[in-house]
């Protein structure tokens, strides 16, 4: 399949008072752990406690992986393009691919799964929306022609 | 992925000698952990103190080699440093595992 250009929707997010990284990358997982490494370096550069870089790398290592796992189905070629910047004592992080949609069009709610469990069936996934969730103030989704927006607010204390 | 093991008291220390646990090394952890526990003792120390980051991929490799050792034996956790050990907290996985804050603090809970 040929990949489409990110259209004129996807631009990066305008109006920050400080840009703190745009890159694009390949949905697999070792170009995540490297975008994960310029991502917390751009972060460092400018000064942000290491709680909220911390809370930035969590959250944007599941969501990248979830890229790659569900959007792109593992096919380790698609493309993602991450861009950060600083507005208003916030961290807003936009993420683009050109993969498949979301279950049900929708973001995950994130329910952690059950542990109440025997322990032969304690789980060993399912934690990633749960943990994006919890480490953003705030999340929203948009469903392109070709991929998904996913925008990402770190509010700094 | 490069696990120092050593038995300390009656606990087999492993310690991961990597940075990160995460999705492109969760399945070479497991392997690594599985290999090093094929015998020895029934308490297993994992001491995450070289370890920067854990994600969900990474989480579930730990519960997968801690329910790999199966029920009569258990693997303890120690000296995680504060963003692995949010990991824990959040997934609640920190009511499954014990947890040291430090690899003196795991072994010194073992009695003789």
């Amino acid at each position: 399949m040929q990949a489409a250009p990110f259209g004129r929707r996807t631009k990066p997010v305008g109006g920050f008072s400080t840009r703190v990284f745009d890159g694009r990358f390949d949905a697999n997982h070792m170009s995540t752990r490297t975008a994960l490494s310029d991502i917390r370096a751009a972060l460092e550069g400018c000064e942000l406690d290491g709680g909220l870089i911390g809370r930035v790398e969590i959250a944007l290592a599941e969501l990248f992986n979830n890229i790659a796992e569900h959007a792109y189905r593992n096919d380790g070629t698609g493309e993602v393009r991450c861009s950060m910047g600083l507005k208003d004592r916030c961290l807003v992080v936009e993420v683009t691919d050109q993969g498949g949609p979301m279950p049900g069009g929708e973001i995950p709610e994130g329910a952690l799964p059950n542990l109440d469990v025997p322990f032969e069936d304690l789980p060993e996934g399912g934690f990633g929306w749960h943990l994006i969730h919890a480490q953003t103030d705030a999340i929203t989704h948009l469903r392109l022609a070709l991929g998904n927006c996913t925008r990402l607010n770190f509010d700094i204390a | 992925m490069k696990l120092d093991s050593k038995q300390t008291g009656s606990a087999h220390v492993l310690t991961p000698m990597a940075e990160r646990i995460d999705a492109a090394s969760a399945i070479q952890f497991k392997d690594a952990v599985r290999a090093a526990t094929a015998d020895g003792a029934d308490r297993v120390v994992l001491n995450l103190g070289h370890v920067r980051f854990v994600d969900s991929s990474g989480l579930g490799a730990i519960v997968a080699a801690m329910k790999h050792l199966g029920r009569g034996r258990k693997m303890d956790l120690a000296a995680l440093n504060p963003d692995v050990d949010k990991v824990f907290r959040l997934t609640r996985m920190d009511t499954v595992f014990n947890i040291y804050a430090s690899l003196e603090a795991a072994t010194g809970q073992v009695h003789p």
